[in-house]
């Protein structure tokens, strides 16, 4: 019986077109404003999602807590792979570029080809590795660094004031760690082009697996802290988080803000929804009074205000993907999680059909002769 | 109960409290209304006419009493299966019209009938039908808006004949209308009654509308009694 009711359900919606119109924009606000600062969160909270992090402990220097200044011996590496509990390890070498006039930021690994996939496991193309290894200045550019850099594959790059110059190769696809963001070069090959001979800024160092990775870490500091460079070894997780321990706080900011703001809006358009069927008192006594049931007119009033709200969320989080697929520059970072954008728009579905239910209830719990009397 | 019936209603009683005071617009009301009849029941403004015909339409429920439409108790039927019943047997018509504004003339009309399960195209013959008996025909597009409150009125009966109902109800039909456009409605009522034997029950202050009729009720305080038919 529903269905024959979708032309009236048509002409509902289109009762008051500037109260749908804006009703519809609010929600599609609420839920823009939302996905948009999800996005940023996720993008923030990226290098925690690294691949396998909770088994990969991560050793740098105990006196400085930047990656980038941190410094050890490369030979620390076979005494570390030595300690009970370490499976593999190998160094890496990170640099930091700045690149062009929107300053975008390149994240650069320096590797060990022949080491670096036993200690951490990464989804490449077989034959762009076997390139990599062989091309001494060869490149591994994750798909967001090339998509923002407007880059291809066989491109020569080079990076500010010549200190890097490297031939892309390959590129490591999309799965979901914060590597789709950096270039991965041959370290021997920036040790030389940034006077870094001999030195790794971090080990990663791959735990068997029913070791305690705390306790080797542990294990791995001991043994180091006789050594003329002392370690500090985390998960590799937990030195994400570290890194954006900052940010953290700031991120805890961001989710409030983001649900205060939809809280909001979302009211706003309830609002309006709840004022739309209290105008329809009088209606809906007629309509009770020709026949239609309580249960069939409150139908109709929620799929009304689920309608104008899920046109609003599909609205707010279409608005947000193409917003972060055509923004440039360091924006050109964020992308929307398709969880979210799914949870955006079952949030509008949500907040529409509340809208309309509670004062749908109330307009069909009046007695019809009551309802019939009400002065529009 | 007489059993050629359409209405048969015994002593209904409904009460009201407005502050302290207690108003009885039905007072031990009984009524038949025969298959076919056209009733009309006058009465002064507050007398307790339009409480009946609510009652009548199960629209409201007495104190005590009861009511037989078409031989159910209606009374004693629960708020769900008085939906359908109502959507079965009764058809409206309200002093105020009562369109639904979004929709035309043709969506009014059809109303009601989407609560069943017929097919598009016989909804349209009936509707069709309907329009054509209150002489609208052509107006099927028109919004109540773009209407005369004659024009209106008549939508509304048309919208109460649609389902062919066993009753129909007129709440003070001509009460927003002009001399002419009552005239016109009082006419169609009539035609209804005579030409499609339409059971009519027809509340008016009116006593020029209430000549139509084949049998004229006079309501005051709660109370109904006989006035002899006037043609």
């Amino acid at each position: 019986m529903f269905w024959r009711m979708i032309p009236y359900l048509w002409h509902s919606l289109n009762r008051n077109r500037r109260r749908s119109v804006l009703t519809i924009l609010g929600v599609a606000v609420a839920i823009f404003v939302f996905i948009s600062l999800q996005a940023a969160i996720f993008a923030i909270t990226a290098p925690t999602r690294e691949t396998g992090s909770e088994r990969l402990l991560n050793v740098r220097e105990a006196a400085r807590s930047n990656v980038m200044s941190s410094r050890l011996p490369m030979g620390f590496e076979r005494q570390v792979e030595g300690i009970a509990g370490a499976q593999a390890a190998t160094g890496v070498l990170s640099d930091l570029f700045v690149v062009g006039e929107e300053r975008v930021h390149i994240f650069i690994r320096g590797i060990d080809p022949e080491n670096y996939l036993k200690v951490h496991s990464i989804n490449i193309d077989p034959t762009e590795w076997i390139k990599f290894q062989r091309a001494t200045n060869g490149a591994l550019v994750g798909h967001e660094l090339l998509k923002r850099m407007d880059w291809q594959v066989g491109d020569v790059v080079e990076m500010p004031q010549g200190k890097l110059r490297v031939q892309i190769v390959g590129v490591i696809p999309a799965q979901g760690i914060d590597l789709e963001d950096h270039m991965l070069v041959q370290r021997k090959f920036l040790q030389l082009s940034r006077n870094a001979d001999g030195q790794v800024s971090y080990i990663f160092v791959a735990c068997e697996p029913d070791r305690d990775t705390k306790v080797v870490a542990d294990t791995i500091d001991k043994t180091m802290a006789q050594s003329p460079v002392p370690t500090k070894t985390v998960s590799a997780a937990a030195y994400a988080e570290a890194l954006i321990r900052d940010f953290m706080g700031f991120v805890g900011y961001l989710k409030l803000v983001g649900w205060i703001v939809m809280g909001i809006t979302l009211l706003g358009a309830a609002n309006a929804i709840g004022i739309a069927v209290r105008e329809r008192t009088r209606e809906i006594g007629v309509l009770r009074a020709i026949g239609f049931s309580p249960r069939l007119i409150k139908m109709l009033i929620v799929a009304e205000s689920t309608g104008l709200s899920l046109i609003g969320g599909l609205l707010g989080g279409v608005a947000a993907l193409l917003f972060f697929q055509t923004a440039g520059g360091d924006m050109s970072a964020l992308t929307v999680p398709p969880v979210t954008l799914v949870l955006g728009i079952v949030l509008a579905a949500v907040i529409g059909s509340l809208s309309g239910f509670f004062p749908a209830s109330t307009g069909t719990r009046l007695n019809i002769v009551d309802a019939i009397r009400t002065i529009d | 109960m007489d059993e050629r019936a359409i209405v048969y209603a015994v002593n209904l009683v409904k009460t009201y409290r407005k502050g302290q005071n207690e108003i009885i617009p039905l007072n031990g009301v009984s009524l038949n209304v025969s298959d076919g009849e056209f009733l009309a029941i006058m009465g002064p403004s507050g007398s307790g006419k339009t409480t009946l015909l609510n009652v009548l339409g199960a629209l409201d429920k007495p104190d005590s009493g009861d009511c037989f439409l078409g031989g159910v108790d209606i009374t004693r039927m629960k708020e769900s299966d008085l939906c359908s019943f109502r959507s079965e047997n009764i058809g409206f018509i309200f002093q105020a019209y009562n369109l639904i504004p979004v929709l035309s003339a043709g969506g009014n009309v059809e109303i009601p009938l989407r609560l069943f399960p017929i097919s598009a195209k016989r909804r349209r013959e009936q509707v069709k039908t309907a329009l054509d008996i209150v002489g609208l025909t052509g107006y099927s597009d028109h919004l109540p808006s773009q209407l005369s409150g004659g024009q209106e009125q008549r939508v509304a009966i048309a919208r109460a004949i649609v389902t062919d109902p066993k009753i129909i109800l007129a709440d003070e039909p001509t009460g927003n209308l002009d001399e002419d456009s009552g005239s016109e409605i009082v006419d169609i009522l009539r035609r209804l009654a005579t030409e499609q034997k339409k059971t009519i029950v027809m509340v008016t202050h009116d006593a020029t509308n209430a000549q139509i009729a084949d049998r004229v009720l006079y309501f005051d305080h709660g109370v109904l009694s006989e006035k002899s038919s006037v043609h």
